[in-house]
């Protein structure tokens, strides 16, 4: 049986010396000799002795590679023969996920139940045994180490193991430390599982993973030794824990009153109630009451909100339920800004001269600005309209703009077109709403650009064949939320005339007409959204202004679109944080301070008005406070990670599942409360590595191949 | 580059004007010259007094002694000649071997030059064979420095090639020498030394006095070769190949060997020995040998 059976491609290197020899032979140089006398040939037994000398060195440095290549296979020897066993090499690997810190009976975790396993695995062992510990769960991931000797240190750091706040990931712990048994082994390798029976830790463990593990772990028809110890009860047992926290229509305005949504998701099989919850801003609490909840589903509560002053605003729910405490806790960034600023370049602004809602942009203008139309001063409304007729577009107040309407505009000049291009990829959003002066034509050839410009689809027509109305709307999309709830969501509003538009490949197709034409398609375009509206922003071709419809959607769709540019300040563990800037940071770097206190200097990267800082380090759940100063100004942005999610839920595996791991896996499992922990010393300890005698030997090759050599050729 | 000027560094001559090649025993010469002549004459060192024979030179009685005394003696001198000198040289092919310093027989051939320049300085006579199977010019010992352009146009001539014979080539030397001579010979003496000793030993019976300086390339010494080689005989031996590390022992063994019995004939032979190696300095290895010589050669001659 060989470890590094690959290795033993390295006989065929036994060849090379033969090879050397022949070739040696082959390219013989040949030397005008005046002392030939010396050099005639004896009697024929001279000459066989001089042949058998040759074959000699041959065979013995033909026999070094070979032994060489053996013994770097890592031959082990199993049996009697082999005389006593060797010593054994135990990686244990030991779940420290959040879900450990779970009460057991007793008043004890599942962590003081799996160091009490460990250090009674380690005590079966022997001297001149070694150990490892590979840490699953741990935040920040530990480097794995080499097994050592030295138990008394590995118990010493498994009696002070404690759970942290991240999940265990039990397929990638299984192959790090298959890994370190590769490399140090050896011929009487042992891998233990000490672990709480979750099933969600067990999720990387599929299919493909169990094939691989079978391949990789058996040699030669012998599984790799490998018990499974579980700790904690295997009775399924119920958790509560904050699931989310969302703003409705984000982004929140300054002074504007929003919600936000708590969720709370009880995972247990019988129902809680009356479960104490609190939602608070940094400056007040903004909710306090009990929620009830049923098995296995979800409560949410909404709070309403509202923030003075532009910037972060970080929101804590949190609720008192007895259960795991990492997930009873959840906290959430919410961006606020300054009103919206749109900017709506009209195409047909000249019949609003008269007055009475004639002017293409006039129904949109009131719908963004309401309080503004209606002269009422001291409130606030959602956004700042600014209108343009197209003839005075300038790209300053393009930029300037977070939103831009293209409303009943017949083209676009290529230089218009490339600067609502940079506008929109550089994260702002464009609200696409054609007219009767629009040529279809032209924003297919500018715009569209056979799927690769913005627009999110091609236009055709106008059609004007029969009116129609809404029908599919996507209710799920953020745009529409605030149809949710409503009895009869769909508008009975009419559209007499609507372009034709066939979505390109990834677009999406928010809602569409009874006659199955697209009405709204919204597609990306570098970090910004577009949307496309297939009729008229105004009453001219239909009656949506008119409706309830219309200025709710009108303020979502442009909330939607604003959004894009925020950062994305609520993290899952290890999705990737990001913080831009315009101008470079000074030293072009920047400090994150993450949980716990640890503090990483990032590197800025980027070009002129477009800086950013990136990091994956985001593992450990908890609040990561980024600083920069930007031209003398400290710059102070705040990020959230969530705990994780598949951590929240406690559901053991079933029997079945454990039966059908076990026989894939071939592993033993063992509960400490249950029956002893299998010494090792019975579990296998009869193989003995090979190596070392075959790498000894092969260096008393080469001593003796010298010696005849040297022997031979100065003729002692 | 002259022909002088290729057998004879300006370096060296430089240091051969300082020195001088003498003959340790004594020779006979035709000319006045360094060494004393075994031919008694007229002469200008007087050496002993003898009764006069019937057949004496009347004009050799010492008129001096035969008043004083009444009876005839005759004055017998030293006769001051020329040493002759034969510089023997093997042109065999395994004088061409040369890896890294050239070939033997280049340095041979500049030092045969260089003894004759010496030699001819000193007023002797100096003549030159080339030998291989078989005596392959000849060149009788002259004095002049009209002797050194021929002996240099006679090296000129000769490239190293063919088979050794130096048994067979030094007997016929030993023939075409008619008076004692300084015989200088050489060579690698890859030859068996059974065989060689017995033409030695004609030149000692004739009693010449005879300098064996053996020629070696680093590469002979040592056997340095550490991959599969072919060695192809320079003088049509058979080619074999080998592996350099198993057959250094043998090849060493015989060398040495080879070496300590040319060492006892020569000791045996009062035969002068000498090695030099082509790695060395020409003139480094020639002066040193002369001083060496001179140093030993002083008391003798004294």
């Amino acid at each position: 049986m060989f470890i590094n059976t690959i290795m033993l491609a390295g006989i065929a290197g036994a060849a090379l010396p033969l090879v050397v020899h022949l070739l040696s032979r082959a390219r013989v140089r040949t030397i005008d000799w005046g002392a030939m006398m010396f050099l005639e040939e004896g009697p024929g037994t001279q000459e066989h002795a001089a042949r058998l000398k040759q074959w000699t060195l041959l065979l013995l440095r033909m026999a070094t590679v070979a032994l060489l290549a053996i013994a770097m296979a890592r031959p082990i020897a199993v049996g009697s023969w082999a005389g006593p066993g060797g010593p054994l090499t135990a990686v244990i690997v030991v779940d420290v996920s959040a879900s450990m810190a779970q009460p057991t009976e007793g008043g004890r975790t599942r962590a003081d139940a799996a160091r009490e396993a460990v250090l009674r695995i380690l005590s079966t062992m022997e001297k001149g045994d070694r150990a490892a510990l590979i840490l699953a769960g741990a935040v920040p991931r530990n480097a794995d180490v080499a097994p050592t000797a030295d138990l008394q240190a590995v118990a010493t750091r498994a009696a002070e193991l404690k759970p942290g706040p991240g999940a265990a990931d039990i397929a990638d712990a299984l192959n790090r430390a298959a890994d370190v048994l590769d490399r140090h082994g050896g011929a009487n390798g042992h891998l233990y599982l000490v672990c709480d029976t979750q099933g969600s830790s067990w999720q990387g463990v599929d299919e493909p993973f169990q094939s691989a593990w079978r391949q990789r772990n058996t040699r030669n028809g012998r599984a790799l030794p490998f018990e499974v110890v579980t700790v904690g009860d295997s009775r399924p047992s119920g958790n509560i824990a904050i699931e989310s926290i969302t703003l409705i229509s984000p982004p929140a305005i300054a002074g504007l009153a929003a919600e936000v949504e708590v969720s709370v998701r009880h995972f247990g099989a019988s129902p809680r109630s009356q479960l104490p919850l609190v939602v608070r801003s940094a400056k007040e609490e903004l909710f306090r009451g009990t929620i009830d909840l049923a098995a296995r589903a979800a409560a949410t509560v909404n709070v309403p909100v509202r923030f003075d002053a532009p910037g972060q605003q970080m929101l804590t729910a949190e609720i008192t339920s007895g259960t795991l405490a990492s997930d009873d806790r959840l906290q959430h960034v919410i961006d606020v800004v300054a009103p919206m600023r749109v900017l709506i370049i009209s195409g047909d602004e000249g019949n609003g001269a008269g007055g009475g809602f004639r002017g293409e942009s006039d129904f949109l203008r009131t719908a963004l600005a309401p309080f503004t139309a209606m002269k009422r001063p001291g409130t606030v409304d959602p956004a700042r309209v600014v209108v343009l007729t197209i003839d005075k577009w300038t790209d300053a107040k393009i930029s300037d703009a977070d939103v831009v309407v293209l409303a009943n505009v017949a083209e676009l000049t290529p230089q218009q077109v490339r600067s609502v291009e940079s506008f929109v990829y550089a994260g702002g959003g464009l609200f696409v709403a054609p007219g009767g002066t629009t040529r279809p034509d032209s924003y297919n050839r500018a715009l569209f650009r056979n799927a690769a410009g913005l627009l999110p689809a091609s236009l055709a027509g106008p059609l004007s064949d029969q009116p129609t109305s809404l029908l599919g709307i996507d209710l799920s999309h953020p745009i529409f939320r605030f149809l949710r709830g409503r009895p009869d969501p769909i508008p009975s509003a009419v559209v007499a005339r609507l372009f034709a538009a066939t979505p390109r490949t990834g677009a999406a197709v928010l809602a569409s007409y009874v006659t199955g034409q697209p009405f709204l398609v919204e597609g990306n375009y570098g970090r910004g959204r577009v949307l496309l509206m297939t009729t008229t922003i105004d009453a001219d071709w239909n009656t949506l202004p008119l409706s309830s419809f219309y200025l709710p959607f009108a303020q979502s769709a442009v909330r939607y679109l604003a959004a894009a540019a925020l950062p994305q300040r609520n993290l899952s563990p290890g999705q990737e944080l990001r913080a831009r800037f315009t101008d470079a940071p000074d030293d072009v770097s920047a400090t994150v301070t993450m949980p716990g206190g640890r503090r990483v200097v990032l590197q800025a990267s980027g070009y002129e008005g477009n800086y950013e800082v990136t990091t994956a380090d985001t593992h450990a759940p908890g609040v990561y406070t980024l600083r920069a100063t930007v031209g003398g100004q400290e710059r102070v942005e705040r990020f959230v990670v969530r705990h994780p999610p598949g951590e929240s839920d406690l559901r053991p595996l079933d029997d079945s599942q454990w039966a059908k791991l076990q026989r894939s896996l071939a592993f033993r499992r063992t509960n400490p409360n249950a029956r002893a922990i299998l010494p090792p010393s019975v579990a296998g300890r009869d193989g003995r590595e090979l190596w070392l005698p075959l790498l000894l030997a092969a260096f008393a090759l080469v001593a003796v191949e010298m010696m005849l050599t040297r022997f031979w050729s100065e003729g002692r | 580059m002259s022909l002088v000027s290729r057998y004879l560094d300006p370096t060296l001559v430089e240091r051969l004007n300082q020195l001088q090649l003498s003959a340790r025993s004594v020779v006979e010469g035709s000319t006045i010259g360094l060494h004393r002549s075994p031919l008694k004459g007229a002469s200008i060192e007087f050496r002993q007094h003898r009764f006069y024979v019937p057949g004496d030179d009347p004009r050799r009685l010492d008129w001096r002694v035969l008043a004083r005394t009444d009876r005839p003696y005759v004055r017998e001198y030293d006769e001051e000649t020329n040493l002759r000198c034969a510089i023997v040289l093997d042109r065999s092919g395994s004088m061409g071997y040369g890896r890294k310093h050239g070939a033997k027989f280049d340095f041979a051939a500049r030092m045969a030059a260089s003894l004759a320049y010496l030699m001819l300085g000193q007023t002797e006579a100096v003549g030159l064979a080339v030998i291989g199977s078989r005596v392959e010019s000849w060149l009788p010992p002259h004095a002049g420095t009209s002797q050194l352009a021929r002996v240099i146009e006679s090296l000129e001539r000769t490239t190293p090639a063919g088979e050794s014979d130096l048994a067979r080539s030094v007997q016929e030397v030993a023939d075409r020498l008619d008076r004692r001579s300084l015989v200088i010979l050489l060579s690698d003496f890859f030859n068996p030394i059974p065989r060689i000793r017995p033409a030695l030993a004609r030149l000692r019976h004739d009693r010449h006095e005879v300098i064996v300086m053996r020629v070696l390339d680093a590469d002979e010494t040592t056997f340095p070769f550490r991959r599969w080689s072919r060695f192809r005989g320079l003088e049509g031996e058979r080619s074999q190949v080998c592996e350099p590390a198993l057959v250094r022992k043998k090849y060493l063994d015989g060398f040495r060997s080879h070496g300590s019995q040319l060492e006892s004939a020569c000791r045996a032979l009062h035969c002068e020995l000498h090695t030099f190696l082509t790695d060395r300095p020409l003139a480094e290895s020639l002066t040193t040998f002369l001083r060496r010589r001179n140093v030993v050669a002083q008391p003798a001659g004294g």
